[in-house]
């Protein structure tokens, strides 16, 4: 077989399958999305206190549900790359990766007296 | 050899050659221009140096050419639509929360995030094979983009299957079109390679040193003796359990990696990786979860019956119900190898001695083993199903095409 041949097949395989992914998922937002929207919208002001603040003071029960997976604190102490850090954070926090439409309804960034606080609703609770 | 393995080989090197070189722009603040500059030269270095010595190693198949086209394009069909259907949106939970995580802080200025403390749940030690090349061609998209980590996923997982395929085609037809339904009907096969895990990876690094180290059996050409050698660290690269393949293949091969003439080539070919693998595993990795335990009871560990009874149970429950056909593959060999009295086999023995090492870290797990052989066991035995696949299927069709076979029921005829 020739090589060439092979290698356009395998481009092809490959192509196909991902523009079958990809329309299988066109619209469908999981709650990763979600996160990532948020992190979009945290403004690049935000100071590394206020993260710290935001991560230690926040109550959402969802938020301690999954406290195990969120950045600790102390990583946001680090300098410089917050945006990573934001990243990991939602990442983290995504863990669950639940359907938009059955758990997590909204996600958004709120200020509030100089601290950003998300929040999150269910449609239903979970177990 | 034939052309089309060489050609699929010398993508899969091209892309685990990209992830070295990615690693180090990271390592040492390279624009990613230059990076990109590096990758396209050293793709071409390989083209040019291969392209010298493949016409003596390898030739073109032409015969039943259509068919064989039909066949894999065929099975490619079967494969890409139930990949579809079993996808999920970013891929299983190890995929965004280890993989494509690491392939993100790739992405970024700071890697070495990915082995903060905060990140213990992530497993910061393991190697970043598939991280680099995902954070490669999101950097190339420009953005990421959650359809990037999956047709990388997609590409090893038609990768492993068209690599054993064009080896085994070429020697019968038959035995080609039995390894594209061992793969293309095996749904567990699809739904890990789309779960854009690492073991998909490594099972076709593992294939392509098998396939290497045959053709070297065969001709006993070095090239092929350092080509297998580069992907058995790019295994090293790709997943813990890498380190592991390599080592077997460095003990069963000793004498031929160590001879005189080979050690120049083999050197080229993997000093400059082991360098990066050791810089990543001795500067930022933080140390495995298995081997950082304190006061392990080792001793009692290793005598405990139950253990052992839980992962052969575990095992024969995984390989019956999803790995049907490498039993059958198994079953084959072994009567063949009956036949044909011939009973040591180096690549089948690196394969075993690498799944029961594997096997071996249930045994000082700090984890409930349980819940541990529940989530792991079923994706140590993919890491070796194409390669095993590879080396069954081979071995049986160079039986049969030797006349043994034929001889045999010829006499019974008789």
């Amino acid at each position: 077989m020739k090589p060439s041949l092979i290698l356009l097949l395998l481009f092809l395989a490959v192509t196909g399958t991902a523009i079958l992914y990809s329309g299988k998922f066109a619209g469908t937002r999981t709650s990763i999305d979600l996160f990532n929207s948020a992190l979009s919208a945290v403004p690049n002001a935000v100071s590394r206190d206020e993260v710290i603040r935001f991560v230690s003071n926040t109550n959402d029960p969802m938020f301690f549900r999954q406290s195990q997976f969120v950045v600790a604190p102390r990583m946001v102490t680090m300098k410089d790359s917050l945006a990573s850090k934001w990243t990991l954070y939602v990442d983290r926090l995504g863990m669950e990766k639940s359907p938009v439409d059955t758990t997590v309804q909204t996600v958004y960034w709120q200020k509030s007296d100089s601290l950003f606080f998300y929040r999150l609703t269910s449609k239903k609770s979970r177990p | 050899m034939p052309k089309s393995t060489a050609s699929l080989l010398l993508l899969l090197g091209a892309l685990g050659a990209c992830s070295f070189i990615y690693f180090f722009g990271i390592l040492t603040h390279l624009p990613f221009i230059m990076i990109l500059v590096f990758c396209v030269i050293s793709i071409y270095q390989s083209i040019k140096m291969l392209r010298q010595q493949l016409p003596e190693v390898t030739q073109l198949t032409t015969d039943k050419y259509f068919i064989r086209t039909i066949l894999l394009l065929i099975a490619f069909v079967i494969i890409a639509d139930k990949a579809a259907h079993f996808s999920e949106k970013w891929g299983g939970w190890d995929a965004w929360s280890i993989w494509n995580l690491h392939a993100r802080f790739l992405n970024i200025s700071d890697f070495s995030l990915i082995t903060h403390p905060a990140m213990t749940a992530n497993h910061p030690d393991y190697p970043l094979m598939l991280p680099g090349i995902v954070a490669l061609w999101s950097k190339l998209a420009g953005h990421e983009m959650y359809y990037v980590p999956f047709a990388i996923a997609c590409l090893f997982m038609f990768l492993s299957m068209t690599l054993v395929f064009t080896e085994i085609v070429h020697k019968n037809l038959l035995a080609g079109l039995m390894v594209l339904l061992a793969f293309a009907f095996n749904d567990y096969f699809i739904i890990q390679g789309v779960q854009q895990y690492a073991d998909t990876v490594l099972a076709c690094f593992f294939t392509a040193t098998m396939i290497c180290l045959y053709h070297y059996e065969r001709t006993q050409k070095n090239t092929f003796l350092s080509v297998a050698c580069f992907f058995a660290v790019c295994a090293v690269w790709t997943k813990n359990e890498g380190i592991v393949f390599a080592l077997w293949v460095v003990v069963c091969y000793l004498r031929e990696i160590f001879r005189k003439k080979n050690l120049t080539g083999i050197s080229v070919m993997v000093v400059a990786p082991l360098i990066l693998i050791c810089i990543f595993k001795l500067v930022y990795a933080a140390p495995n979860d298995l081997a950082e335990q304190k006061d392990i009871l080792l001793g009692e560990r290793l005598t405990n019956i139950h253990s052992y009874q839980l992962i052969w149970d575990s095992f024969c429950k995984n390989m019956s119900e999803r790995f049907l056909g490498l039993w059958i593959a198994a079953g084959l060999y072994v009567v063949s190898i009956f036949f044909n009295k011939r009973f040591y086999n180096k690549k089948v023995v690196v394969l075993l001695l690498t799944l029961v090492s594997c096997q071996a870290t249930y045994l000082i797990t700090p984890y409930n083993l349980e819940w541990h052989l529940d989530t792991s066991q079923d994706r140590l035995i993919l890491q070796v199903f194409s390669p095993f696949i590879y080396v069954f299927s081979i071995g049986i069709a160079d039986m049969y095409n030797q006349g043994w076979f034929r001889n045999r029921r010829t006499i019974q005829t008789a």
